[in-house]
């Protein structure tokens, strides 16, 4: 019996600090991110050194005998795990479509299914870089057989299309512009680099989409420098991610326990140095965004644009400081996936399109038959 | 305690029994040896949450000035609350926090039409 593959549409979030997903499936919309870490693993290995496989997520594809782990696991078992930062070509890399089916596999329980798939790429790259759209389609389109964390799963990906990162987040928050000269505008606080889209419509006003390597990764490397500094103790990135997180959540989550030479680093102090890189690297992300956005010599920024977006994991560290900038900032309820949440519409819609077209194409041709 | 009605305004706050909210109240005054001064506590805590609140989204709490009078503070109240602002579509902004656009198909409509054809 052949049974038609089920199709959903999803919206793929390739971050170089987190990895995030959106799909429609069965009328909810469902989101999920993970850290953009990745590392080869030997699971037998790990199992019988009683390693915890808890939020543990490996996956294996059909023929590869290598395994990878991905996410959280992937930054405690590995010293230097991959995460493709700087490298322009890791959004058209095995990585992507392993971030993608992991992220699919963990939001639905689905054997075998269909993803439709609207991608992001920052707004400068995809303006300089024309060839990487069609790369990131060759990279991630076909049917993958692998397992995730033991069971068998059979993904199809279709890319419909690949979009300037910030075009999904006016999707999802935007306004609709009776006028042709009213700019919307996001700003993408990101794990490694804070990126600036502008829009007309749909439409991107390219001058205005820069992009910068200043992001949450940035305060963490600066957190890390200035314990090494301070108490001669170089923090693992984990233990970084850990402070930062604890600095971000108001004291919700606890900071790690950290010692040098046997001797417990207090928790105030490590507040402070997480404090004063937030502090320092929000002023350099804030007077970026100036100097892109400056209309005219006393100051205003982004003053026509309306609205102006938020969004990234970096709101939870920066927001405040953009705030004094820019006074009618705003953000969504959840800024992390954003992005992700636009693209997922996108998809649905041109997954309608394509469907409706399929079904126009089915008619003409049994038409066509009935009049032979 | 004696009450010093010309610093401070008084509230009789009631807590109901069982809630999150007092089991927690409870738990806290333990841990900080504050037992015998829940009031205190009671203050203490809201101070601090009002004061997270403006970090977190400053411009909610568009606070009178120390030295405003109390019609200042009322009109400053009355100001902030979103029913006043006609301005804006109720959707919009709530806290600072934007909510999913109700365009948001038609959006997507228009984003189709133009990113399909790149």
């Amino acid at each position: 019996m052949n049974t038609p593959l089920k199709w959903y549409a999803y919206g793929h979030d390739f971050g170089n600090a987190e990895i995030g997903g959106v799909m429609a499936y069965k009328d909810q919309v469902l989101s999920h991110s993970i850290p953009t870490a990745f590392a080869k693993v030997d699971t037998s290995a790990m199992k019988s050194l009683g390693v915890e496989m808890e939020n543990a997520y490996v996956i294996r594809m059909y023929g590869e005998e290598t395994a990878y782990a991905v996410g959280e696991l992937a930054l405690q078992q590995a010293i230097e795990s991959y995460n493709g930062r700087g490298d322009m070509q890791r959004y058209a890399s095995h990585f992507s479509l392993r971030g993608l089916l992991t992220v699919a596999s963990l939001l639905i329980p689905d054997a075998v299914f269909g993803l439709y798939v609207v991608a992001g790429l920052p707004a400068e790259t995809y303006i300089k870089n024309v060839t990487l759209r069609n790369e990131i389609k060759a990279a991630l389109d076909g049917t993958h057989l692998f397992t995730f964390n033991g069971l068998m799963r059979c993904v199809t990906v279709e890319v419909a299309v690949v979009v300037m990162e910030g075009a999904g987040a006016l999707i999802a928050y935007g306004e609709r512009k009776s006028g042709k000269t009213m700019e919307s505008a996001v700003v993408d606080l990101g794990g490694r680099t804070t990126d600036l889209y502008v829009a007309r419509g749909q439409v991107p006003v390219t001058d205005f989409c820069k992009g910068k390597p200043l992001g949450v990764e940035t305060a963490t490397q600066l957190l890390i420098d200035l314990c090494e500094r301070k108490y001669d103790r170089t923090l693992s990135l984990l233990e970084a991610r850990e402070v930062m997180y604890s600095y971000a959540s108001n004291g919700q989550r606890a900071l790690p326990d950290i010692s040098v030479y046997g001797h417990p680093i207090s928790g105030e102090n490590l507040a402070r140095l997480a404090s004063e890189a937030v502090a320092q690297i929000g002023s350099e992300i804030v007077s970026f965004v100036s100097s892109a956005w400056r209309q005219n010599d006393r100051g205003a920024v982004a003053a026509s644009f309306k609205p102006v977006l938020c969004i990234g994991g970096g709101v939870y560290y920066f927001y405040a400081a953009m705030k004094k900038r820019i006074p009618h900032l705003s953000r969504p309820e959840d800024p992390i996936h954003a992005n992700a949440v636009g693209y997922c519409t996108l998809a649905s819609r041109l997954l309608q399109r394509k469907l409706a077209t399929t079904v126009a194409a089915d008619d003409a041709s049994v038409n066509g038959l009935s009049k032979v | 305690m004696s009450e010093d009605m010309e610093q401070y305004q008084y509230f009789t706050v009631g807590l109901l029994k069982n809630s999150f909210a007092l089991e927690a109240l409870k738990a806290d005054a333990l841990k900080y040896h504050m037992i015998e001064q829940p009031d205190k506590l009671i203050a203490l805590r809201l101070t601090e949450y009002y004061e997270l609140l403006a970090r977190v989204t400053p411009t909610h709490l568009e606070m009178p000035h120390p030295t405003a009078s109390s019609a200042d503070v009322e009109v400053s109240f009355r100001e902030s609350l979103p029913v006043e602002r006609e301005a804006q579509p109720a959707y919009r902004v709530v806290n600072e926090i934007i909510a999913a656009s109700p365009d948001a198909d038609q959006n997507a409509d228009e984003a189709a039409d133009y990113w399909a054809k790149l």
